[in-house]
């Protein structure tokens, strides 16, 4: 186990430094001094100066890179010259909004995939089963800003119950927070929804047809009762696992989605970031993500085997 | 070319008709729906009853749809219906080569990776699940504005997108073809890796790669659209369906018709693709094969 | 499943999903060659390169620091509409064009917060000497910090912090005496040694520096406690203009102390409100100078309000959609779309329909194919004006010059080429030029503007690419000289001779440059010249008129609409950009859309 855990972790250390280290060499390329960029074109010497030794410029690329490495991994993750926003200020400020907004959408999410999966599962082919996988089958083609772009016109435009306004945090009120933060989250988990629900549904009817289930509904268990104990249980390792894989996609999506509401979480941060031609923040924070989402999949991995007997077994 | 598709899928019909009645009426209207937006995208410019989506004022600003101009006009009065099929045309050609790039590097890795195994699966599959891992939208935008907003560099940067998902894919099919009996005999009987791999695994692997080339289209239809949406897809005057939307976006309240008609088209259009693809994927009995 | 498929069966689909699959790629291959070979410009072609801005709406704009002005960005909006819509001529327009009148019968109430809603934020921060303010940053500036001088009646500058402002004859040394027992929010003194340090400290800065060297100052004397003396090399008649934006946020030297990044986090200025935080992006709050020097007509301490939260929201819409659901208690507003209803909902302050600013396609003059006078001018011949107008500004009659109506300069035929496109394509195909480059920002607005511009330019024959940059760099690429032609909104005008450093080749011929368009006109070089000569307001007005024709001679730029501003607000906002001058004098309101928040305060 610590083994598989342990090579897990290698593989990933390995693909992010070759990764970074690629990324670095086609900075490397780009016409220009970054650090005249970096200020948007006004900047005295002394600052210009000031940046390239930040920035290690005088060095070959690969020095460049092994420092660059070495301050991440020393919690030194560097800041923008532009706004004079340190790397750490700017994601304190978005990283709570995008948690919030990825949080929100994966309780809607599976709040609505748990019980659709067991019923559609348990009814197999039956009309609610038909047109819940048909609604599922339309989310899964509906790209996040144009679902996004008809929820504002019906919900905040049209009947203005939510509002457009930009984030507001919980500290100004729950309501005031829950209009701004409802159509993103719904946005966001309408994506979700489908990939949790067909794999739900699949695993259920497998389940369904296993021996312990057949004791159980022998034994005269109430349906609702086989259902969550011995149905839902195994298939919530699925979902965990799926919940890790999806988690890269639901950044995507959050970049269209804080976009479309104006919401400046960490998607936006991404954007404006690239858009700046800040290049070394971008990759330090994707090169964090990543960091984050191989070792969150690699837990889930894990704790999949622990608890499930059946897996550690083969 | 195009024809090929249509001939081929009627030609199958009677077979499959009695049993699946329904989803063969679905099924047709998808083939029916894509023909459609393909022929136009491929056509538009010998189109005459197009008109040149680039004109102003061919009528009033932000008129809605009506009998002149099927899908209404623009801000400028440009008319929608021929913008959106030109919107059309460009986010084919670039989801289609992305696709088609995608399918055979994807394919070489996964196949490579599946029927070797070790080492080679070993690196390949490493690359694959950190690339998976990694917020592929981001990574596009990174490649678009590092080198250009052009269709080639946008190009680029959506079938890198396609890459890791289609190995992954490829390499579940080698995997599970690997292990057939068929396989395995040849083997015995002396036939060597290439042979093995080219006339036993590969033949069977094609398929479901043709399949999921459908699904692969949507996905990419799709992040092509985020880019333009967040505006830095191909520049204008290019059209495509996402600068579409990101230009009518600010005008949902007085003139919905500019983005929700395109944003329709695009979702009728990913519909057919992903059932086309499932269906094929139905038929064909591949699992594990969801992008 | 799988057993229900027969061999055969199982063959048809493989190679009917590897035609299907082979077709859709094919198609979609040629549908991309056709695409660029249909030269009409769809294919995609996306360098890197300049831009700019403006369109109707928010963006971050303009420019960069010096003066009496600054940059750019047009947006919409305008004059039929705003002779009908505007204040003067509406009956529902009375609050708008005479908020003192109601007012003054009501008391004053202290307390509260404003939310006020700006176009963007702002780049480099709260610096005076390096921020590129726009509108939205003047805004911030004149709730942190008083100007030195502000615009007054009839085109002068009058003192606002300063007690006096005055000059020998020839306008090359200026004494500036500040009023007694000011302080800055820090409790340090605003002193002739400040001022003195103000000054040095602009000197300093990349933007600011540029103005500053231009009037080439020998020494600068404290005189007494509060008086400083400058002497000139030469005349600078125009020099209190300069006073009343980036010049003129006088900030304490316990500021300047803090280095450049310093000061963007922590601006001390003696302004009524002081910095509380600023959240790029999202927020920026600051809380009521309890020290402030400044009192009301009555004799009432300032400011009223307790604090003041400015929002930058970008978007046009959005920013009039939370103003409409009261998220926002006013806001800052550049747009010809939406007048009628800003007028009818809100409280609106408009900008007088003088000394507005002027919305135009800035050429890079020294760029080819740009370069050329007689492309320039086939290409004004080659613009439908009155077309763009109509369809994204509301119908305004075409700028003629930089100068709008009622400014000193403005010219109701200044000979700027007519629309003809017969005589436009003509010169092109005899010029041989097939090929041009407009710039643009990403923003929606922006690139249907320049979308209609570029279509209308092909009508004439020429091949038009469009390149798109981000908001954030277009004003760094007009500095740089890195662009060819893109929008941009500019220019009050206030003083003729406050305008040199835009368009003076002087400024021109360095990398980084103010003369953004690089325009090299000795007519127009003379004029400004000249105009630091004289403060005589008739003499000034043939300078400006004669600079006008010159523009229009050379198709310099090419003018589309002038821009008014409006300041927006909820009914229980009162006071805006009242400003009460010691010495009784009006300041001219809504300059350029910049207002003080100094007196005003929300009925509870």
């Amino acid at each position: 186990m610590l083994r598989f855990m342990g090579m897990r972790m290698a593989q990933l250390a390995v693909v992010v430094l070759a990764v970074t280290l690629l990324f670095y060499w086609m900075l490397n390329l780009l016409p220009g001094n970054p650090c005249v960029a970096a200020f948007g074109g006004a900047a005295t010497q002394e600052q210009i100066a000031e940046c390239e030794r930040d920035r290690n410029l005088g060095d070959p690329v690969i020095v460049q890179w092994a420092k660059w490495g070495g301050d991440v991994l020393t919690g030194d993750f560097g800041k923008s010259y532009l706004t004079g926003r340190s790397f750490g200020e700017a994601i304190n400020h978005a990283l709570p909004r995008t948690l919030l907004l990825l949080a929100y959408s994966q309780i809607l999410a599976l709040g609505a995939a748990i019980p659709l999966g067991l019923y559609t599962g348990y009814k197999q082919n039956s009309v609610g089963d038909k047109i819940t996988s048909g609604g599922a089958f339309a989310l899964l083609s509906t790209p996040v800003f144009v679902l996004g772009l008809v929820l504002i016109l019906v919900f905040a435009v049209r009947l203005d119950w939510f509002d457009l306004s930009g984030y507001q945090p919980i500290s100004a009120g729950l309501v005031a927070h829950f209009k701004v933060m409802f159509l993103p989250a719904v946005t966001l988990a309408a994506g979700l929804l489908p990939v949790y629900l067909r794999l739900l549904r699949t695993d259920v009817i497998g389940t369904l047809q296993e021996d312990f289930v057949g004791t159980a509904r022998a034994k005269g268990l109430p349906v609702r009762h086989v259902l969550i104990r011995h149905v839902l249980r195994p298939s919530s390792f699925t979902l965990l696992t799926i919940f890790g894989i999806q988690a890269a996609q639901a950044v995507n999506g959050a970049i269209v989605v804080e976009f479309l509401f104006d919401l400046d979480g960490v998607g936006s941060l991404l954007v404006a970031w690239v858009a700046a031609r800040e290049f070394l923040l971008v990759q330090t924070l994707v090169a964090l993500i990543a960091a984050v989402f191989v070792t969150v999949t690699t837990f889930v991995d894990l704790l999949y085997s622990v608890l499930d007997p059946r897996i550690r077994r083969k | 070319m195009t024809d090929v598709t249509t001939t081929a899928v009627t030609g199958s019909q009677p077979e499959v008709a009695p049993r699946k009645h329904r989803h063969n009426v679905a099924l047709w209207l998808s083939v029916g729906w894509l023909f459609l937006v393909i022929a136009s995208a491929v056509l538009a410019p010998w189109l005459g009853f197009l008109d040149d989506p680039q004109k102003p004022l061919a009528g009033q600003p932000e008129e809605g749809p009506g009998w002149s101009h099927w899908f209404g006009t623009d801000q400028l009065g440009r008319d929608m219906f021929a913008r959106s099929v030109w919107g059309g045309r460009l986010s084919l050609s670039i989801a289609g080569p992305a696709v088609g790039i995608g399918i055979v590097v994807g394919g070489v890795l996964g196949v490579v990776a599946g029927y070797f195994g070790r080492w080679i699966d070993l690196g390949v599959s490493s690359v694959v699940n950190v690339a998976l891992a990694l917020p592929a939208l981001v990574f596009a935008l990174f490649i678009v504005t590092m080198l250009g907003q052009s269709y080639i560099n946008v190009t680029i940067a959506v079938t890198i997108l396609t890459i890791p998902a289609i190995a992954r894919i490829a390499r579940a099919q080698a995997l599970r073809f690997a292990a057939r009996e068929f396989v395995t005999v040849a083997g015995m009987m002396g036939a060597r890796w290439p042979r093995l791999l080219f006339r036993e695994v590969l033949p069977n692997v094609v398929p479901a790669l043709a399949s999921i080339a459908f699904l692969a289209m949507g996905i990419v239809i799709i992040a092509e659209g985020s880019l333009s949406f967040i505006g830095v897809s191909v520049g204008s005057p290019s059209i495509t369906w996402g600068n579409i939307l990101a230009a009518g976006k600010g005008r949902l309240e007085d003139a919905p018709h500019i983005a929700l008609i395109t944003g329709g088209v695009m979702f009728v259009t990913l519909m057919a693709l992903n059932f086309v693809g499932d269906e094929m994927l139905r038929r064909l009995d591949v699992r594990e094969a969801r992008i | 499943m799988a057993g229900f498929l027969r061999v055969s069966k199982l063959a048809r689909w493989r190679w009917l999903a590897l035609f299907c699959a082979l077709a859709l790629v094919a198609s979609a291959c040629g549908g991309g060659n056709d695409d660029d070979d249909a030269g009409g410009g769809v294919a995609a072609e996306a360098t890197a390169a300049p831009e700019t801005p403006s369109g109707g709406d928010g963006d971050d704009a303009p420019a960069p620091s010096g003066d009496g002005d600054d940059g750019a960005e047009p947006s919409a909006g305008d004059d039929s509409d705003q002779d009908a819509a505007a204040p003067e001529d509406t009956s529902d327009a009375t609050e708008a064009e005479a908020p003192e009148a109601p007012e003054a019968a009501l008391e004053p109430q202290y307390g509260g917060t404003l939310v006020v809603g700006l176009e963007a934020e702002t780049t480099n921060g709260l610096n005076p000497v390096n921020a590129q303010a726009a509108v939205s940053g003047h805004i911030l500036f004149r709730a942190l910090y008083d100007t030195l001088t502000i615009e007054g009646p009839g085109g002068e500058a009058v003192p606002n912090l300063l007690e006096s402002i005055t000059s020998n004859d020839d306008f090359s040394e200026w004494t500036m005496t500040l009023r007694p027992g000011i302080t800055f929010h820090d409790g340090t003194p605003a002193d002739s040694a400040a001022l003195k340090r103000h000054f040095d400290e602009q000197a300093k800065g990349t933007l600011t520096g540029i103005t500053v060297s231009d009037w080439e100052v020998q020494s600068t004397d404290i005189v007494d406690d509060l008086t400083i003396k400058m002497t000139l090399a030469k005349p600078f008649a125009p020099l209190p203009n300069f006073l009343t934006s980036h010049l003129g946020y006088f900030g304490a030297p316990s500021m300047h102390d803090l280095g450049a990044e310093g000061v963007a986090r922590n601006p001390i200025g003696t302004g009524p409100f002081m910095l509380e935080e600023w959240i790029p992006n999202e927020v920026t709050r600051m809380v009521r100078n309890p020290d402030y020097w400044r009192t009301d007509a009555e004799g009432r301490q300032l400011p009223y309000l307790d604090a003041v939260e400015f929002r930058p929201i970008p978007d046009t819409d959005g920013r009039f959609a939370a103003l409409r659901a009261g998220d926002l208690d006013a806001s800052s507003v550049n747009t010809g779309i939406r007048i009628d209803e800003y007028n009818e909902e809100f409280k609106t302050y408009w900008q007088p329909e003088e000394y507005n600013e002027t919305t135009y396609l800035l050429l890079n003059n020294s760029r080819p194919p740009y370069d050329n006078a007689e492309f320039r001018r086939a290409l004004a011949q080659c613009t439908d004006r009155h077309t763009f107008n109509t369809i994204r500004w509301d119908g305004q009659v075409p700028a003629t010059g930089p100068f709008s109506p009622g400014t000193p300069g403005y010219l109701e035929d200044s000979g700027f080429p007519a629309y003809d496109p017969g005589a436009g394509s003509a010169t092109i195909a005899r010029l041989g030029i097939t090929s041009a480059q407009i710039g643009t920002t990403n923003d929606p607005a922006n690139l249907l503007n320049t979308e209609l511009i570029a279509s209308m330019w092909r009508d004439c024959g020429l091949g038009v690419d469009i390149t798109q940059v981000d908001q954030a760099a277009f004003i760094t690429n007009a500095v740089i000289g890195n662009f060819t032609a893109f929008l941009w909104r500019q220019h009050e005008s206030f003083d003729v001779g406050a305008e040199r450093i835009w368009w003076h080749s002087k400024f021109g011929q360095a990398a980084i440059a103010l003369n953004f368009g690089r325009i090299d006109n000795p007519t127009i070089d003379e004029a400004l010249d000249e105009a630091l000569t004289t403060k005589d307001l008739d003499r000034r007005r043939e300078l400006a008129e004669q600079i006008n024709r010159s523009f229009a001679e050379q198709a310099h730029y090419i003018w589309f609409y002038h821009s008014n501003w409006l300041f927006a607000t909820h009914d229980h906002v009162h006071g805006v950009d009242n400003l009460t001058l010691p010495d009784g004098v009006e300041h001219h309101r809504v300059f350029g859309g910049r207002v003080f928040l100094t007196e005003t305060w929300i009925e509870q």
